[in-house]
């Protein structure tokens, strides 16, 4: 079953990626022939490529022992095509990762279809919604107002409703009101795989396996804009995710999971000031099967690998947790080239003592607060310098974690 | 805010068009919002016009409109930035790179030349544009939309 999953997985991601291949070759082969021909051409539509990247260094200034730390690659790329017609729309997006191989792949490949000016459906692989920083900010590098995401030192595993990108359709409607407008989203996706971080010490490949290929992800997002030019909005977006999960699938026993995230959020623009505020509840339901229990005394207790399957049975029926995420961002420009921004972060994971040492195991802090300064300098061309400072004190060691980084950003039109 | 802005604009009006050279008497210039072809229905408000050169949708009757951008010569690139869209050309690219990130959205093509936006235009079967009135006497099916802006000619 397991296998059936990872050459299905396989053959759809090699099919997708060798699409995404040639999507992104093809302006520059039309830009060969254009520069060829002259001005003529010059005028034609042949998409556009679009290169986003980052050079980072950074420096632990102070390090938690057991706690997952926030990293950043020493160089990324992010490739976007957008081509097509006002009407059909295309866009692709391929990530490098100068360090970290499994964020290498296609970010996105949307087909659009724009019926009126005012409603988009979009067939293919997306960002998650459901996530405003993700959805509105890329996957940081050079839009990004600071060098990391919110809650970069917390996501301990990625996938589910919390997944960066969904495979499925989304449909996106405004409704202009003046110089106003509201914006409606609504995303049905393939439920995504459920992954634990590498920085765990268990490989996530010998136990955690796909979600089944035919159970849906739903969402949806309401948000108002004041202003459609300005950054201001007011929103709130819900996903949520009810299905079979394989996860123990080789002891034969099917669990189900339910999982859910609610996200309200202002970004509001006041002259030199931002204000971003954003506040997320996290819940998760699993509901352990019959007989579980039984399998699980067979398991060697001492083994550290078995520990979550061990924890799992010694929950009960149904093992409830959830995560509160909130962050203050604050932003002050001086002028067109410096800005300086600050954000407070807080994580809470609200979920039974039991369960806190398998999440410790993870490097997962119970609890956080952050604290991050930064300073960014806009060059006149699309290019940006920023330094920022993080700190935060882990519940695992009791230790502060601080992190340095100074990061190059920029934004390159290849061809146009 | 308002004012803020007026004030701008007034102050990019007085250094392109009073400073850059002498008037050459009573001979009146304008800078006219034009489509070339069919262009049955086109109305646009300044939102929309804005839109439309961000490269975000826009629809009239039904079909999108397409647009160029005419960057033939130094004033009408100022008053392209200030009155049309509205930004300072750093915020104009910061804010069309941002729409080709979320919506995919494609830039109307920019021509420096007058002559290459005089071909474009000509091949388009319907385009939304603006110029200097006295270059469009070598296009034909022009509608003048409205007229952006007039005042006395100058020497260039």
């Amino acid at each position: 079953m397991q296998f059936i999953h990872a050459a299905r997985g396989g053959a759809y991601r090699r099919l997708i990626t060798g699409f995404a291949r040639i999507l992104l070759c093809m302006p520059l082969l039309m830009t060969a022939s254009a520069q060829a021909e002259g001005d003529e051409l010059a005028a034609i539509d042949w998409g556009e490529l679009t290169l986003f990247g980052q050079l980072a260094h950074s420096e632990v200034l102070s390090e938690a022992p057991g706690s997952y730390s926030e990293k950043i690659s020493d160089a990324a790329l992010d490739a976007l095509y957008t081509g097509g017609s006002q009407r059909f729309p295309i866009l692709a997006e391929y990530y490098y990762d100068s360090e970290n191989s499994d964020r290498n792949q296609l970010n996105r490949i949307q087909f659009g279809w724009r019926p009126s000016e005012t409603s988009t459906l979009w067939l293919g692989k997306f960002n998650n919604p459901n996530e405003y920083w993700r959805d509105r900010y890329h996957d940081g590098l050079y839009f990004s107002p600071s060098v990391t995401a919110p809650f970069e030192s917390a996501l301990f595993f990625e996938g589910g409703v919390t997944a960066s990108q969904l495979s499925g359709i989304r449909f996106e409607q405004r409704f202009p009101l003046a110089d106003a407008e509201w914006r409606l989203s609504l995303v049905v996706a393939d439920a995504p795989n459920v992954l634990l971080n590498e920085s765990s010490d268990v490989d996530p490949d010998d136990f955690y396996t796909d979600f089944d290929s035919d159970q849906l992800l739903y969402g949806a997002g309401l948000s108002f804009i004041p202003d459609v030019f300005s950054t201001t909005e007011f929103g709130i977006r819900y996903s949520e995710v009810d299905a079979p999960w394989d996860a123990f699938d080789f002891t034969g026993y099917e669990f189900q999971l339910e999982e859910s995230i609610l996200n309200l959020y202002a970004n509001v623009q006041l002259d030199n000031w931002r204000i971003l505020l954003s506040q997320s509840r996290f819940k998760q339901n699993l509901l352990v099967p019959s007989g579980f229990e039984e399998f699980v005394a067979t398991l060697d207790p001492f083994d550290p690998n078995n520990a979550p399957f061990i924890a799992a049975s010694q929950l009960g029926s149904q093992i409830s947790g959830g995560v509160d995420l909130r962050f203050l961002h604050l932003e002050y420009r001086w002028n067109a080239n410096w800005l300086g921004y600050g954000r407070y972060e807080y994580f809470k994971v609200d979920t039974r003592q039991e369960t806190l040492p398998v999440l410790e195991q993870f490097g997962v802090d119970e609890k956080y607060r952050k604290h991050i300064l930064g300073v960014r300098y806009d060059f006149d061309a699309p290019h940006a310098l920023s330094l920022q400072y993080s700190n935060y004190r882990s519940t695992i060691s009791g230790e502060e974690q601080s992190m340095l980084h100074l990061v190059y950003s920029f934004a390159w039109e290849v061809v146009r | 805010m308002m004012c803020r802005r007026l004030g701008a604009m007034l102050l990019l009006f007085m250094a392109v068009f009073s400073h850059a050279g002498a008037p050459t008497g009573s001979d009146e210039a304008s800078i006219v919002l034009l489509c070339r072809g069919d262009c049955d229905a086109v109305a646009l408000d300044s939102l929309r016009l804005r839109k439309l050169f961000l490269g975000l949708p826009v629809a009239s009757d039904g079909d999108y409109l397409q647009a160029a951008i005419n960057l033939s010569d130094p004033k009408l690139e100022a008053f392209f930035y200030q009155s049309v869209v509205a930004m300072s050309r750093k915020s104009f690219e910061n804010k069309r790179l941002l729409y080709k990130l979320r919506f995919a959205a494609t830039l109307p093509p920019q021509f420096y030349k007058l002559s290459a936006w005089q071909r474009y235009m000509q091949g388009q079967e319907a385009v939304i544009s603006y110029a200097w009135a006295h270059d469009l006497s070598d296009l034909d099916a022009v509608t003048i939309l409205q007229t952006l802006w007039q005042g006395e000619a100058l020497e260039n």
